[in-house]
């Protein structure tokens, strides 16, 4: 009884509802006959064309910037950095590689001012983050439609700028997924992508355990202890602002593929939110996180996700109710963390 | 001249341009807009009356949380979703004209008030966060306002008004038309052109300076000059009104064309000198108190938790009531979106008035009102003239919304760590001191 008890202490309380809604869509999922591998196919992709986006909360919150709400900044830069892989026809898994080294020369560039502004701004970072992200991908918009783009695949064949949505059959659709894929009965394993997943989240398992990691840590859960020890809390998180961006461009390159396009114009507006919300479904608060609960919360929460919408156009064929539950759970789930937040203090 | 007084004068003016960079570089903005944009100045000054007074409300609600130093309150979306909640309802059972929105914002007042406590009762336990959580709040609100509109209505809610339902029966239409009685009710009632309105404000103005100045004159037996100084403005003023409209084409058809809602234009200023009003009782000097800091308030004896709370309630119910005053002007809403961007564009125009996280006020609404539609009404077409494109207009007001609210935040923050370090550096420097003693 005690043993079950600390266990779901452990596990905690919001974590027990989202296991609880997702076990109830599972048996839907039985009554209404709906095709379960094909369910389970799509989970799996989900989970791995998100799950780099939400790694990107991990050196933010561990560095004492928070949750990184400016993460359109990061998805920005890998955006930029694919439409020129497109612009210069890059194929296959060749195509993804070039976007994204050239996503992390733009990272590190963005990632480190906006580390800058994030030093000057303790306290309100979350907000300030949210409107700095609003406001590059509006005028990101407005750079869409004036960049000196001219492959004609990506451009609109009538009119100015870039498409809205880029679809990636001519380049590299789904080239990280098929990899070495194979199949178990009917559901399908992408081998690559799951290895590509498996790589980013060892490295940054590394990462916490390695000095700069460590020294992280320490500077973001007391910055002026460790001021102390020699460590300067300013320059740690900006290693955890740039990081956190190079993981957003990385992510959304990831995502692209997995997809099987990139949407431009205002589409990057909101992908801050349901990362911030999959790290917090794991266990992550606005202060302490890690991979597990990265790789825990982005299992649930992009599961829930994917067994929803077939579950909710059986009982209600029109409208998208999968995506009123998405509003409301990842929503709600920020909302939990920071009341909790004056608590922690 | 004295050079130490000129010194004075430049920190000042520094001091004042610093402090309103944002209206300085939106009213730069909005030149270059009008400019480029080249339209008619009687086009664009009713298109501001029109949307002045539409909007307005919904800034001014804005700022009573600003007094309570819970920042820009983006939870108002959530009073513009009870006033749809209130007109869907009254548009379900077919009530029509102004009655029908008397009830429509009898109906959103409980129900912005009950969000507007269940907002407070959290911001309270996100103190220091209230802007994020406002924002996540709009959110949230926006799924389970989907969830019970889209969804709920139908088969749960026994809505069945082929007018505003969907063929199936589930779910509220995706756009609501009012019809003629509703569409611009309040508006309609009495309109005047804006000479006639301009005639009635300088009489009234007048009227009102020269008793003042005749009352105070018996009374302290001298000319009370701050009152003789504005007497004269406002005559100098109306002498350039009368020549403009006696000889000026332009203006006349200006004027003309501008026409005011007076109704609107009552509530606009029965707001305002609620507001006012607050601001002078003993409640609104506590909000202020604990805008200040929550601190001293609660060592003075004020329930913090409780005043806060008042002043979301207090916020939420005035949007409520602009969001039915921006409805019934506009005659058809989006269901599902009309209340998005309410939270993002009344901010944005109250800092473009001057106002900044920790101070708001009339002015600074009203100004803001007319600079940011300013931009609104100018920006597709100077896209269009400038770049060849009305879209990039567009996109770019987005923007301009979207930047000056992120400029504002980073502004405030940055005066607070500017501060903070101040302090700590002055502590540094007594304990020095301190330690040479």
């Amino acid at each position: 009884m005690k043993k079950t008890k600390r266990y779901i202490q452990k596990l905690g309380v919001p974590r027990l509802i989202m296991l609880a809604f997702l076990m109830i869509l599972l048996i839907a999922v039985g009554i209404l006959h709906i095709p379960f591998t094909l369910t389970l196919s799509q989970c799996i992709v989900r989970v791995g064309i998100n799950i780099v986006l939400a790694l990107a909360m991990l050196p933010s919150i561990r560095s004492g910037i928070g949750m990184n709400f400016g993460l359109p900044l990061g998805i920005i830069c890998g955006l930029l950095a694919g439409m020129i892989s497109l612009e210069y026809n890059f194929t296959g898994l060749m195509g993804i590689l070039m976007a994204m080294l050239i996503s992390i020369i733009f990272s590190i560039i963005v990632g480190w001012l906006y580390g800058l502004l994030l030093n000057k701004v303790k306290g309100s970072e979350m907000m300030v983050g949210t409107y700095m992200g609003f406001s590059i991908v509006s005028l990101m918009c407005i750079a869409w439609m004036i960049l000196p783009f001219h492959n004609t695949g990506i451009r609109w064949p009538m009119g100015n700028g870039l498409r809205m949505t880029i679809t990636l059959e001519q380049w590299y659709d789904r080239a990280l997924n098929e990899l070495w894929m194979f199949k178990i009965g009917e559901v399908e394993i992408p081998t690559g992508l799951i290895l590509t997943c498996a790589v980013f989240c060892g490295v940054m398992w590394l990462f916490c355990r390695s000095r700069l990691g460590i020294r992280m840590l320490a500077a973001g859960s007391n910055p002026e202890f460790s001021k102390f020890s020699g460590i300067d809390a300013n320059r740690q998180r900006i290693i955890g602002s740039i990081l956190s961006t190079v993981l957003g461009g990385i992510g959304i390159i990831i995502y692209a593929q997995g997809f099987g396009f990139y949407q431009l114009y205002t589409a990057p507006l909101m992908m801050a939110f349901p990362a911030v919300a999959a790290v917090l479904i794991g266990g992550a608060t606005a202060s302490k996180i890690s991979v597990g609960n990265v790789v825990l919360g982005t299992l649930i929460f992009q599961s829930i996700l994917s067994v929803a919408a077939p579950v909710a156009s059986a009982i209600f064929p029109e409208g998208n109710l999968s995506e009123v539950f998405r509003t409301i759970i990842s929503n709600g789930i920020i909302l939990y963390a920071l009341s909790k937040i004056g608590r922690e203090e | 001249m004295n050079p130490k007084r000129t010194y004075k004068i430049g920190t000042e003016v520094k001091k004042w341009v610093t402090g309103n960079i944002v209206m300085l570089l939106f009213i730069t903005i909005c030149a270059i807009g009008i400019y480029f944009a080249a339209q008619p100045s009687s086009y664009i000054a009713s298109e501001i009356a029109i949307r002045l007074f539409r909007n307005l409300i919904l800034i001014l609600s804005l700022i009573i949380p600003v007094w309570a130093g819970m920042g820009l309150n983006f939870s108002i979306v959530l009073g513009a979703m009870a006033a749809q909640a209130g007109l869907i309802v009254i548009m379900n059972f077919d009530m029509k004209g102004i009655a029908g929105l008397v009830i429509a914002f009898a109906i959103s007042v409980p129900l912005a008030a009950g969000l507007g406590i269940l907002t407070g009762k959290l911001f309270n336990k996100t103190k220091g966060q209230e802007m994020i959580t406002g924002m996540i709040l709009g959110y949230f609100a926006k799924g389970v306002y989907e969830l019970i509109f889209m969804y709920l209505c139908g088969p749960v809610i026994p809505m069945d008004n082929p007018q505003i339902m969907l063929e199936s029966g589930v779910g509220i239409n995706g756009i609501i038309t009012m019809d003629a009685s509703l569409n611009g009710a309040v508006d309609k009632i009495w309109k005047l052109p804006l000479d006639k309105l301009l005639w009635i404000i300088f009489g009234v103005l007048t009227a009102f300076l020269v008793l003042r100045l005749v009352y105070g004159g018996v009374k302290r037996k001298q000319a009370d000059k701050k009152c003789l100084l504005l007497l004269g403005i406002d005559l100098l003023l109306f002498i350039i009104f009368v020549y403009a409209i006696k000889s000026l084409l332009s203006f006349q058809i200006l004027c003309m064309m501008t026409q005011v809602p007076m109704v609107t234009c009552f509530l606009v200023m029965i707001i305002c000198g609620f507001i006012v009003f607050l601001g002078r009782t003993k409640l609104g000097s506590d909000i202020k108190a604990v805008g200040q800091s929550i601190p001293i308030a609660q060592a003075a004896g004020i329930a913090v938790n409780k005043i806060r709370i008042i002043a979301v309630v207090i916020s939420t119910v005035i949007a409520a009531l602009g969001q039915i005053i921006y409805l019934q002007n506009l005659g058809t809403f989006t269901t599902y979106s009309a209340h998005e961007q309410i939270g993002t564009f009344s901010i944005a125009a109250l800092l473009v008035g001057g106002a900044s996280i920790k101070k708001a006020g009339i002015g600074h609404a009203i100004l803001g009102g007319v600079l940011f539609h300013l931009m609104f009404i100018v920006a597709p077409i100077a896209g269009k003239n400038i770049f060849n494109d009305a879209q990039i207009g567009e996109y770019f007001r987005v923007f301009a919304s979207y930047a000056v609210i992120a400029l504002a935040l980073v502004l405030h923050a940055w005066r607070i760590h500017v501060e903070e370090k101040r302090k700590t550096g002055a502590l540094v420097q007594i304990g020095k001191e301190a330690e040479v003693k």
